[in-house]
């Protein structure tokens, strides 16, 4: 298995980052919006913290598209 | 055991440091009138703000051995050490923004120790608690020591007494105003990180003559310093272990189980407040290799291979780039780094010692003034012990590696139980408690083995789920009734 990974490309682990980004994000898109903004004291549209997962998310995709 | 060169260093540096210290001092003493019960000094009363815990957060994290050991393994092995703030880091806080830190919030825990008791038994409580405090104290030692050498370096303080004056004053504010004052030091502290980071970074760069001209030296005389990943046989960070171990295992054990960490969260004014301070915090981790990566970077530009010790390269940043001033501002950074971890570590680690353990362990449980009085009295104790813990720390190359291989031999079996005893309610306590204990045991023996530390969280981890899951087979879960708010598939409304 060691000689199988060190065989494989470095440009694999990026791939592999950038998906576990984009889980993430479909994991913070599936979860109830009710559920996501309990205990806020508004329903203003930047109390949805899903819309921060997004922006964190695209963020972090360009940085490992660049390096 | 490694040494730097002594050298002097100017007056207005030392007047920074000084009034940095005497007025953190000062806040200590006046917070001391908002501590009177346990739930203040432990959870400030759960009164604060997203973007004060979101800042502490992040103030927590980052210690004085990653302005050291971060900078090092930059100048060696160039941007990859900033996966331990982004793959390493962000998906894992959002991971705990979104899912872990509303379940603590809502069962009213004082601690991630609690929360397993809860969910599982109080051995498995009183267990994770006794580990988790043992590596408390340690890394109270290495921050303390870390501190110590940069103090000697650049101010000819003898260490002790380095360590004697650091220690003072994070002792006094944290001892007399518990959490609330830890959470609002932190918030200062890491505004003067980040500023402090910017203005190095700035002078950094024009000396080497532009930013085009730092990009282009490291294209061309250190290309494999600009990749996110290593090779699979690199020997300390292989591509599969940062992502299998550090990604999947050991970042999402720290973002979601680390005391010191989430104690902040416990303390938050809302749910909401709960989730947004961590996903605010994910938001500056972004930007924290600017803090920690950046200095390794310039001095490699800057004085190419030449550097000795990779442990020296911040050391070397602040001699030969900075400024008088501004060598005094970034040691009021340094110091504040090391602060804002000390204190979090100590807080929270006199509530597992109180609450956890010797609560736990009492027929007679604790009155809330008892336990005010013992946060304080433990809060002590360890600031002592890591004192005395710190000559220690001299004895190990890397700091920062030092660190993270410490974690992986017990963040693996932890993270398993509360990952899996969250998202299901068919795990019983009777396995977590094997679970853990077993996990704990196969950590160790691949430690003594020698596996990378990153395949050891990842083993560990591996082998704790699959246990988890094999003795809840034939042992006998909680009702849903006792499961009520600590189960994903068991969320009810605590309004």
């Amino acid at each position: 298995m060691a000689e199988t990974l060190c065989s494989l490309p470095l440009w694999y682990a990026k791939i592999i980052a950038m998906l576990i980004f984009l889980f993430m994000l479909v994991v913070a898109w599936l979860l109830p919006y009710d559920f996501i903004v309990k205990g806020a004291p508004d329903k203003k549209r930047w109390r949805d913290l899903r819309l921060w997962a997004t922006v964190l998310t695209i963020v972090q995709l360009i940085i490992y598209f660049i390096f | 055991m490694w040494k730097f060169t002594s050298t002097s260093v100017h007056w207005i540096d030392i007047v920074l440091i000084i009034s940095y210290l005497a007025g953190i001092t000062i806040f200590g003493f006046y917070y001391k009138s908002h501590v009177k019960t346990a739930k203040d000094y432990f959870l400030a009363n759960r009164s604060l703000p997203w973007w004060v815990i979101g800042l502490s957060i992040i103030g927590t994290n980052i210690g004085s051995n990653d302005y050291i050991g971060a900078a090092g393994n930059a100048y060696s092995i160039g941007i990859a050490q900033a996966n331990f703030e982004w793959i390493g880091a962000i998906p894992a806080m959002i991971l705990s923004a979104l899912v872990f830190i509303p379940f603590f919030w809502r069962a009213g825990v004082y601690s991630i120790p609690e929360y397993l008791g809860l969910r599982y038994n109080n051995a498995v409580r009183f267990i994770a608690a006794c580990v988790m405090s043992v590596f408390a104290v340690v890394i109270v030692g290495v921050f303390l020591w870390a501190t110590a050498i940069m103090l000697q370096t650049y101010l000819g303080w003898p260490i002790w007494f380095s360590i004697l004056v650091t220690a003072t004053v994070v002792g006094f504010y944290t001892i007399s105003g518990g959490l609330g004052a830890v959470a609002i030091t932190d918030t200062v502290q890491t505004f003067i990180m980040f500023f402090t980071a910017i203005i190095v970074a700035f002078i950094g760069i024009e000396k080497i003559g532009g930013f085009d001209m730092f990009i282009k030296t490291l294209q061309n005389n250190y290309p494999d310093h600009l990749h996110a990943f290593l090779p699979a046989n690199h020997p300390v960070f292989p591509w599969p272990g940062v992502i299998l171990g550090l990604g999947i295992v050991l970042s999402p054990a720290y973002w979601c189980a680390n005391q010191a960490i989430l104690q902040r969260t416990f303390a938050a004014q809302s749910e909401w407040d709960g989730r947004a301070s961590m996903m605010f915090a994910a938001c500056l981790k972004t930007f924290v290799p600017f803090l920690i990566v950046m200095p390794g970077l310039l001095a490699l530009t800057l004085a190419g291979k030449s550097i000795t010790h990779q442990d020296q390269a911040l050391p070397w940043v602040i001699k030969h780039i900075l400024p008088a001033g501004i060598s005094g501002l970034m040691f009021v950074a340094f110091i504040a780094a090391l602060q804002s971890s000390i204190d979090s570590t100590m807080n929270s680690t006199s509530v597992m010692i109180v609450r956890d353990i010797i609560n736990v362990a009492k027929k007679d449980k604790l009155t809330d003034s008892a336990q005010l009085r013992l946060g304080k009295l433990f809060t002590f104790i360890i600031l002592i012990v890591g004192i005395l813990f710190a000559p220690i720390t001299a004895y190990f190359q890397g700091i920062y590696v030092y660190v993270q291989y410490a974690l992986s031999l017990f963040q693996g079996p932890i993270f398993a139980l509360m990952l899996f005893g969250i998202l299901d309610k068919r795990i019983t306590p009777s396995a977590g408690l094997f679970s853990m204990i077993s996990g704990l045991a196969v950590a160790a023996v691949l430690g003594w083995l020698k596996f990378n530390m990153l395949y050891i969280a990842f083993l560990s981890f591996v082998y704790s789920a699959i246990v988890l899951y094999i003795i809840s087979l034939f042992t006998k879960r909680k009702s849903n009734a006792e499961l009520k708010n600590l189960v994903y598939s068991n969320v009810v409304e605590i309004d």
